[in-house]
């Protein structure tokens, strides 16, 4: 008996390593391919970014939000975005305050990632490593490098292909989804002040001095 | 009162040891008092903050919306977590945020950071220990290889040599040990003072002081300028980044809840990327 479950779990072992040894090649090609196309993505993006935050001492607030913007809007893929951060309540609202979400949204999302990027001071980055997940979404994992030599900071981007066109889907900024956070704090709001709080709230957050 | 007068022999007993042992010039004695007012005033924190909730004689979540969903984000005490939250607020505009500010506008940068190496130094025995318990010698061994090479060469930690020589800091604490032995972290908990946790990191902190060899060797004085000269180097790092979230979010607490749990997730994975299972999936169909 001992001696047939030996040999029953080798063979199931020779058939795996079989399988895997015809898979993994293949597998790691077509990864690597993939992986350089977003790894270079986010390297043109991350460089944008670092050159509107580099003519700090020319331009003003509203000059680099806006360039944030086109930024944003070239690079992430906002209705997936705006869509996943509003969750379930998105099918109970009416059509007006659809609309009226979709019109400060974008506006938020460029002012939250304008304002944390305003305090770079000539960090630089890297991506470390290209990661194709279950779902085919592309991980893109990159360091900032802290100019004191601290612990740099682990900043993932969610790629997506939309068209054939690689759009961000989410930030990970060392393990925190903004996506999630963002999500979490919607629903708190909508929960308290309804829909149409949130969108007050949005607008309120914009008229805020950065 | 009753309550006072049945604790006085077990204070007496523990005072007159305390009393014997620095006369033989050990302070062994005197170690236990502050991780056991530490446990008792966190027992009684949680359990108030229980009882409001259960009996109501906090402010109540009003609709059944809202209870829903505090239940749905694993925050059942939202509403005394809240009140917390609004405490240490004020506290921390009041006396944490301006001591941060004048450190800040004291202490420049390259004295900010030696005084970060330098608590950051006396943090490793506790990773070490948590290293070891979550069955990682190789990580166990960095700290330890840390701990030696800063405390000596690094003088006495101010300077982060190990780092220099390829030893990457990392930290671990005893929640995060449960979190790898299996414990959940049950519901999310805003501490007075101490901010964002749940009972598994509250009993993770605690087992960190007991674990902590520094708690025995350094006399109280010096434990309590280690505690407060951490909050407010690690109040002064961050003192854009939180100002920055708070302008930033629709719901200031809502963030930081998230933002804590994210980043324990994240510690207890040691910065590895979640499952994709683990992930939402994103699709504008499933959202919508």
């Amino acid at each position: 008996m001992f001696g047939t479950f030996t040999r029953r779990s080798a063979t199931t072992l020779l058939v795996v390593a079989f399988m895997f040894a015809a898979v993994v090649p293949s597998m790691s090609k077509v990864r690597a391919e993939d992986g350089a196309d977003a790894s270079a993505f986010i390297t043109r993006l991350g460089s944008k970014a670092v050159e509107i935050m580099k003519s700090k001492g020319s331009t003003t607030f509203e000059q680099r939000e806006a360039e944030f913007r086109a930024l944003l809007e070239e690079g992430f893929h906002l209705k997936t975005i705006s869509r996943f951060v509003i969750g379930k309540y998105w099918k109970e609202a009416t059509d007006e305050q659809k609309a009226a979400y979709d019109a400060v949204f974008v506006d938020f999302i460029t002012r939250v990632y304008a304002a944390r990027f305003d305090s770079y001071s000539g960090e630089t980055f890297n991506v470390v490593q290209t990661v194709k997940d279950s779902s085919g979404d592309e991980w893109v994992r990159t360091k900032i490098n802290r100019l004191d030599g601290g612990q740099p900071i682990a900043v993932n981007y969610r790629v997506r292909p939309f068209d054939g066109v690689l759009k961000v889907v989410d930030v990970v900024v060392e393990g925190i989804s903004m996506l999630n956070t963002h999500r979490v704090e919607f629903a708190s709001v909508v929960n308290k002040r309804g829909f149409d709080g949130l969108v007050a709230e949005l607008k309120a957050r914009l008229d805020q001095p950065v | 009162m009753a309550s006072a007068q049945g604790a006085r022999p077990v204070v007496r007993e523990d005072s007159s040891r305390s009393v014997g042992r620095e006369k033989m010039n050990l302070s062994v004695g005197r170690w236990w008092r502050m991780p056991r007012g530490v446990v008792v005033a966190l027992t009684a924190i949680f359990l108030a903050a229980s009882v409001l909730t259960l009996d109501g004689c906090g402010p109540r979540l009003t609709t059944l919306e809202e209870r829903r969903a505090a239940l749905e984000n694993g925050d059942r005490f939202e509403n005394v977590n809240r009140a917390v939250f609004e405490f240490n607020r004020t506290l921390d505009e009041t006396l944490l945020k301006p001591v941060a500010i004048l450190y800040r506008g004291i202490v420049p940068e390259w004295g900010r950071d030696k005084i970060k190496n330098f608590l950051a130094n006396l943090g490793e025995p506790v990773t070490f220990i948590n290293d070891l318990l979550q069955g990682e010698p190789e990580r166990a061994g960095e700290a330890l290889g840390r701990f030696a090479l800063n405390s000596t060469v690094g003088v006495l930690g101010f300077i982060d040599v190990a780092r220099e020589a390829g030893l990457e800091r990392h930290t671990e604490d005893f929640g995060q040990t449960l979190a790898v032995w299996g414990v959940d972290e049950g519901p999310f908990l805003m501490l007075p003072l101490l901010g964002p946790s749940n009972p598994r990191d509250l009993v993770g902190l605690v087992a960190d002081i007991f674990m902590d060899p520094f708690t025995y060797i350094l006399p109280q004085a010096q434990r309590n300028q280690r505690t407060a000269l951490s909050a407010v180097s690690a109040r002064a790092e961050f003192l854009e980044e939180l100002d920055s979230i708070e302008k930033t979010s629709v719901d200031f607490y809502a963030a930081l809840r998230n933002l804590y749990r994210g980043k324990r997730a994240n510690d207890i994975r040691n910065g590895e990327l979640p499952d994709a299972g683990a992930l939402p999936s994103l699709d504008i169909e499933s959202v919508e």
